[in-house]
């Protein structure tokens, strides 16, 4: 009478097993919706950061402030002069630069809120 | 009958193909949750795959657009400019570009550009590449600037009445089914010469 199958507690351990990797295939499955969910988010704001960058960094306005908001994205463009370099550098005084700064914001997975920021320099408009 | 050879009594057998069939019915139902996560997951993210990629496509070709009115056109639907195409293989150089909606589909079209050839003949001989087959609006704006940088008008096609304008930004407002894309503003090198 030694082969009567699996004894009780055999089959206990090979279903707590199977229950484990299940838990851990979820967790996996979990992380990997979030991260899809996260390479999502930051490609439409990295999009929309780049047109607004293109946007406003044609004939920009010293000191102007411009937010909005699309779809889930929250946009605020700063300008601010450059004012790099000393007083008499002729780069500063021939060509008055203006920089640009896009802030792209929004509430990320697990209530963390994300940012992409975008820098440039671009020529400041001048009024005649 | 030997009493210490019979069999499992029916309820022992029921009480563990019931357990069976439970733990069965979990994993069943566990790996079909995985299953379907999987298809929606790798649906999200062929859709930003290709909402990034015809996005940067775009976005590069139309900034190096030649900036030549007569070749140039927009309307509310549909664009067409002049830029090299930077690819290896058979295609290259300067092409024709010409962008539009049909039905849900974003179709691009592209035939190279001939020294006095003159504009192509859009229609059959030039194969249709679909860029996005599930687009729901789809539309053009144009800023052209003036000498000074003063945005002199915004409008969606360009005016006849006036001198023609090579726009400085070009705003390309792309929905799909499933979401609206960022609004793809290029600002045109060429606008800088003309």
């Amino acid at each position: 009478m030694k082969d009567r199958g699996f004894s009780l507690v055999e089959m206990l351990v090979a279903i707590l097993i199977l229950a484990f990797s299940l838990g851990a295939l979820y967790r996996a499955v979990t992380g990997a919706t979030r991260n899809a969910a996260i390479v999502s988010d930051y490609t439409h704001g990295l999009l929309l950061a780049q047109s607004l960058l293109e946007q406003h960094a044609v004939s920009v306005q010293a000191g102007s402030v411009k937010q909005g908001v699309f779809n889930d994205l929250r946009w605020r463009v700063e300008s601010a002069p450059v004012n790099g370099g000393s007083e008499n550098s002729p780069e500063t005084t021939t060509l008055p630069l203006v920089s640009v700064v896009v802030r792209v914001t929004w509430d990320g997975q697990l209530g963390r809120e994300r940012q992409i920021v975008l820098e440039t320099v671009a020529p400041m408009r001048v009024d005649r | 009958m030997n009493p210490r050879q019979s069999g499992m009594t029916l309820v022992e057998v029921m009480v563990a193909s019931t357990i069976l069939s439970l733990v069965m019915l979990g994993a069943v139902t566990a790996f079909r949750t995985f299953a379907s996560s999987y298809q929606r997951i790798d649906s999200n993210i062929a859709h930003v795959e290709r909402m990034r990629e015809v996005s940067r496509f775009l976005r590069e070709s139309l900034r190096l657009a030649v900036p030549d009115t007569n070749v140039f056109d927009a309307s509310q639907r549909e664009l067409i400019w002049l830029a090299p195409l930077d690819r290896v293989g058979s295609a290259g150089g300067l092409q024709y570009f010409r962008l539009r909606q049909a039905g849900q589909e974003l179709i691009l079209s592209f035939a190279p550009y001939v020294v006095g050839g003159g504009r192509p003949l859009w229609g059959s001989s030039i194969p249709d590449y679909v860029l996005v087959s599930d687009v729901t609006s789809f539309s053009v704006e144009l800023l052209l600037l003036d000498v000074t940088g003063q945005r002199s008008s915004e409008s969606a096609s360009m005016k006849s009445d006036q001198k023609p304008l090579f726009p400085a930004l070009i705003t390309l407002r792309i929905a799909t089914q499933s979401n609206s894309w960022p609004p793809l503003i290029v600002h045109t090198d060429g606008a800088i010469q003309s």
